[in-house]
């Protein structure tokens, strides 16, 4: 985040409107930066499906990132969503090594500097949490329900019980699988940094 | 002290007993590996607990782009019937005036073809989810396009590969049971699509369209429609379940 805070936005009541799935904002979203997004995508090797899976991306992990309440704006959000939306196509287009993409950055109005950061952190954010899910799918399923009911609940016994396996079983079991778990993220995090 | 994931989660869970903290503490200072496990133990912790808070207004938000989305994007999965189709129908009138044995052995084409466009219309998965666009090379990206191209004869080798390797693995047993499915092979499509609904994964309601779909391809129609019966209301498969279950009195 920027180390010279500005204040909110008014902007931030279109992140209200999103968070209360509001038809009309969401509707607006839609209206105001479809066809940008559209223009952006097909003029960047793209085609016009894959800029629509673009666009919905976009508004989930925007939703997503105002749910945790990490996120204020401190400019226009159709800039920030723009901005958001440009750099996940970025890595999309770096990891199916298609074409370079055109500097033609007219067709988006980009560098909105005070909201750079927040954008950045949208997008990290998104590609951490997609990446950790692939490597959980990864796993055996057995492997991916000790793990999910060991991060969700409080007490061992009770996941035991849940699972119908022994509490010896769960504890040796769940540290094979988190550990591989670990393991498996560690070996592929760089991309996150490489990529994203 | 041991220090594994199951440590470390039992740390930040607050879990360790007062002497047991003390230790991982004094460990972690100095173990920069440590550091790191810590790290990934925290986001996965982080994000298993944003799940749960926020899958319902997640799916809810869903739904509503659900709706609007097609106003302003192409949507690669929604296809008119087949104009062959009303051609066929045609076809079949005219055939009404001819010979008993002609009309017969059209009638008999005319249920395959119908047959078939019923898969064709809802079966195909080409916007499942948020589909990664990898590696050319890659098995999984080649397995990818040619579902998008609808080219399931290629397909379903790459799919065979894929689930051979990872068998576990709830996409690739969809892509597979898909393939399956495109190809003709519905009995052997049952299984692995009755896998990927049961996974309950993003993409478990349009697994079990294909599910019923091979159900109803197999002519075992209460299975077909206790498979479309089970999708939630709140489902972007639910439309889609309606009408086949329309279709398919």
């Amino acid at each position: 985040m920027s180390n010279n805070p500005l204040p909110p936005h008014i902007d931030n009541r279109i992140l209200q409107g999103l968070l209360t799935n509001d038809h009309a904002t969401i509707d607006g979203i839609y209206k105001r930066l479809a066809e940008k997004i559209k223009q952006y995508v097909i003029h960047n090797n793209g085609s016009e499906e894959e800029a629509g899976d673009l666009f919905q991306e976009t508004i989930i992990d925007i939703f997503k990132q105002a749910q945790n309440n990490k996120l204020v704006l401190t400019c226009p959000f159709d800039s920030f969503f723009i901005m958001v939306a440009k750099r996940k196509w970025l890595n999309i287009l770096k990891k199916t090594y298609k074409k370079q993409v055109t500097n033609s950055e007219d067709v988006l109005l980009l560098h909105a500097d005070e909201s750079y950061a927040a954008a950045e952190a949208v997008h990290v954010e998104a590609a951490k949490e997609k990446l950790y899910r692939e490597q959980l799918v990864q796993l055996s399923e057995r492997c991916q329900e000790i793990i999910k009911a060991t991060l969700q609940a409080k007490h061992q016994e009770q996941v035991a019980e849940e699972l119908g396996v022994s509490y010896n079983y769960l504890r040796k079991k769940k540290s094979e699988c988190l550990d591989q778990l670990v393991t498996n993220i560690r070996s592929v995090s760089h991309t996150l940094y490489n990529d994203y | 002290m041991t220090i594994n994931s199951n440590t470390i989660i039992l740390y930040l869970k607050g879990a360790l007993d007062n002497t047991e903290k003390a230790a991982f503490e004094a460990a972690l200072q100095q173990d920069t590996d440590l550091q790191e496990q810590v790290e990934v133990c925290k986001n996965l912790l982080a994000f298993e607990e944003r799940e749960t808070a926020t899958s319902e207004s997640v799916t809810a938000l869903k739904n509503t782009l659900a709706n609007i989305h097609p106003q302003y994007f192409k949507q690669a999965g929604e296809e008119k019937l087949p104009a062959k189709v009303v051609g066929m129908q045609s076809w079949k009138k005219w055939m009404m005036s001819a010979a008993a044995a002609v009309i017969l052995i059209v009638a008999g084409y005319s249920v395959f073809y119908s047959g078939n466009n019923i898969v064709d219309t809802y079966g195909h998965i080409d916007t499942v989810g948020l589909v990664e666009r990898g590696n050319e090379a890659n098995t999984e990206t080649k397995l990818v396009k040619a579902i998008q191209d609808k080219d399931y004869k290629t397909a379903l080798p790459l799919a065979k590969t894929l689930t051979d390797q990872q068998p576990d693995r709830p996409l690739y047993q969809f892509y597979y049971g898909a393939s399956l499915l495109h190809t003709k092979s519905y009995k052997e499509s049952v299984s692995w699509l009755q896998k990927a609904v049961d996974a309950k994964a993003l993409f478990s309601d349009k697994a079990a369209i294909l599910l019923a779909l091979a159900y109803y391809k197999l002519d075992d129609k209460t299975a077909a429609v206790n498979v479309l019966n089970n999708i939630q209301t709140t489902s972007e498969e639910y439309k889609n379940a309606q009408k086949l279950l329309k279709k398919m009195k």
